[in-house]
């Protein structure tokens, strides 16, 4: 598939986030402060465009929650994030990176 | 504790109904993404204050968009409006569409209506028009005006006559500021009378009005109310029409046309005006008299009167009825040639257009083929007869040859056009639930010298069969070939819902 040539601030900020390792929607949705109205829609969008990758969380969990859905960006995904950098580099400063977060 | 369940109750409430704006196949899976995060946030809002509660219910709302975007985003959209694209009702709408954009587009088929209206005239089964006929039956030439004068003058088979100038012209009318392009005709101030038409506004013109006032005109409804704003004043006063002044004699009705809708102003002219022209003749006949026997009567008289030998043509007394409606049989006459035309070609088995199913669908089948061929030809209709020459009781030019074939021919060559696409669009449809066939397949291998392939394979989207066509036909008799597909296969076509594949 070919990717998108420009992706929106709001798209770049969520794939960041993503990348920084906030893989759950509202993860998602605390980090960048975005209502889910608009968060959930990207989310759909970007995973219908193959820059996302959607999975369900696998296997009983310690915290006996239900498995959740988590995202994560593909390859085509960090080449358009890299370019939407280019274009927004305040981006890199916004979220915080997650080591060990979600799956 | 009470409230905070209260919240979570609430939020679990929101997220299903929204759930109900998800399509059916992706649902499951949306509630379930949502219901996790929500009792995830749940778990570790537990102790938090009520402004965590708040955010949680808000975000449980914007779920609501997220629904919608599911619902409407382009993918389904497109999958679903493919889907319909494929349906009969889609056809038969986008059809009917059209026709309705066509007759909304011609201003409510004005020129339908002059053709299957009766004529606005009094008493108008005995208005005809008189002209020569020649060599070739279908032109007529205009008539002499002293032969008007001979009729007149002791014509006992005629009630009344007038002529009528054949060429109507644009002109320009200027009201006060304003400038208007108006359709006009010159007729004989006796025509109004002839047609025993009570003006709306003002008095019927009577003979030798044009001598008294010689600028006269008379407007038609449409014009006064567009240009003079329903004035009921407008008697007698003043405009200029191509430059010369003009005074209004009168207001006709509404419905009235002559010699077509589009003219607007008719300017009174007496006989001094058509002495040396020839002219078109409107008549009225006294009761009991026919066409056929006004015809010799007139013509006997003209030749006693003038010395008028008829050679090679014939006077000819039409009803205006007749003469109207006159473009609306030989459409219909062109249809009735291109019908058997078309039963040919599937007769010889060119298209496949057999149902091959039960009596209910084969009725559902031919049902829908007869609604698609009405509607197509009624937009064929609609589009001939409103946007082509416009039907004149008497033409405009001197002959109805030059002046209908245009309309006929458009017609002739659209009603096999619009038949076959018809036709080819029919065989092309699944026999059970008669939507469009797709995925065309090629098999075998392109030809040599054509380089075209054997065979197409259509499928239908529901599964219900296979259409095979030859793309090089073997012979004439090389038909379509249909093959109902059983239960068994509908799975390999029907898109499913996750749930339902999973049983």
């Amino acid at each position: 598939m070919d990717a998108p040539a420009k992706i929106s601030h709001t798209s770049a900020l969520i794939l960041q986030t993503i990348s920084q390792g906030y893989r759950y929607g509202f993860d998602i949705m605390d980090v960048t402060g975005l209502p889910s109205g608009t968060v959930y829609p990207a989310l759909r969008r970007l995973e219908r465009d193959g820059l996302l990758q959607s999975k369900w969380e696998a296997g009983l969990l310690a915290q006996e929650r239900p498995a959740r859905k988590y995202y994560r960006v593909t390859r085509l995904g960090n080449e358009v994030l890299a370019n939407a950098l280019k274009r927004y580099p305040l981006l890199e400063r916004l979220a915080p990176e997650v080591k060990a977060k979600g799956q | 504790m009470k409230a905070r369940l209260t919240i979570l109750d609430q939020c679990r409430m929101l997220l299903r109904t929204a759930s109900w704006i998800v399509p059916r196949r992706a649902r499951a899976e949306w509630r379930r993404e949502w219901e996790a995060e929500l009792e995830t946030f749940w778990r570790t809002a537990q102790g938090s204050g009520e402004r965590e509660l708040t955010r949680l219910r808000r975000r449980c709302c914007g779920a609501f968009v997220d629904a919608a975007w599911h619902r409407c985003n382009q993918e389904d959209l497109r999958r679903a409006g493919r889907q319909w694209s494929q349906t009969p009702a889609f056809l038969l709408f986008l059809l009917s569409l059209a026709l309705l954009l066509f007759v909304g587009a011609s201003g409510n088929l004005p020129r339908m209506q002059a053709i299957l209206l009766n004529p606005p005239y009094n008493d108008w089964q005995r208005i005809a028009t008189i002209s020569r006929t020649g060599v070739i039956s279908s032109a007529e030439w205009l008539i002499p005006y002293a032969w008007v004068k001979v009729w007149r003058g002791r014509e006992p088979c005629l009630e009344g006559v007038a002529a009528y100038s054949s060429k109507s012209r644009e002109a320009v009318m200027r009201v006060g500021r304003e400038r208007a392009t108006i359709r006009s005709v010159l007729v004989e101030d006796s025509l109004f009378q002839v047609f025993g038409v009570k003006l709306f506004l003002g008095r019927t013109p009577q003979p030798g009005d044009a001598e008294t006032c010689p600028n006269c005109v008379v407007l038609s409804s449409a014009v006064w109310r567009r240009y003079f704003a329903s004035d009921p004043s407008v008697i007698r006063k003043k405009v200029t029409i191509e430059g010369q002044e003009a005074i209004i004699a009168g207001v006709l009705p509404e419905r009235f046309w002559f010699p077509s809708s589009s003219v607007g102003v008719w300017k009174l002219a007496g006989p001094a005006t058509f002495r040396r022209e020839e002219a078109g003749v409107v008549a009225r006949l006294r009761p009991g008299v026919s066409e056929a026997s006004a015809e010799s009567t007139l013509q006997r008289d003209i030749e006693n009167a003038t010395g008028e030998t008829f050679s090679g043509s014939t006077l000819q007394v039409w009803p205006v009825q007749e003469r109207i409606r006159q473009p609306l049989n030989s459409y219909f006459m062109a249809l009735a040639i291109s019908l058997p035309i078309m039963s040919m070609v599937i007769w010889s088995g060119r298209l496949n257009l057999r149902p091959q199913c039960a009596a209910a669908r084969a009725f559902r089948w031919w049902s829908f083929l007869a609604a698609k061929c009405l509607l197509l030809l009624s937009i064929l209709l609609v589009v001939v007869v409103e946007w082509t020459p416009e039907p004149y009781i008497f033409p405009p030019a001197t002959s109805t040859l030059l002046v209908e074939s245009a309309s006929l021919w458009l017609f002739s060559v659209g009603c096999v056009v619009v038949l076959w696409w018809a036709f080819a669009d029919q065989q092309c449809r699944c026999r059970l639930c008669l939507r469009r066939l797709a995925l065309p397949a090629h098999i075998g291998r392109p030809g040599c010298v054509l380089l075209n392939w054997a065979v197409i394979e259509l499928a239908c989207p529901e599964g219900h069969g296979l259409l095979h066509v030859s793309e090089s036909d073997v012979s004439w008799l090389d038909p379509a070939q249909w093959m109902h597909l059983d239960e068994s296969w509908e799975s390999l076509f029907c898109e499913k819902s996750e749930s339902e594949v999973l049983g």
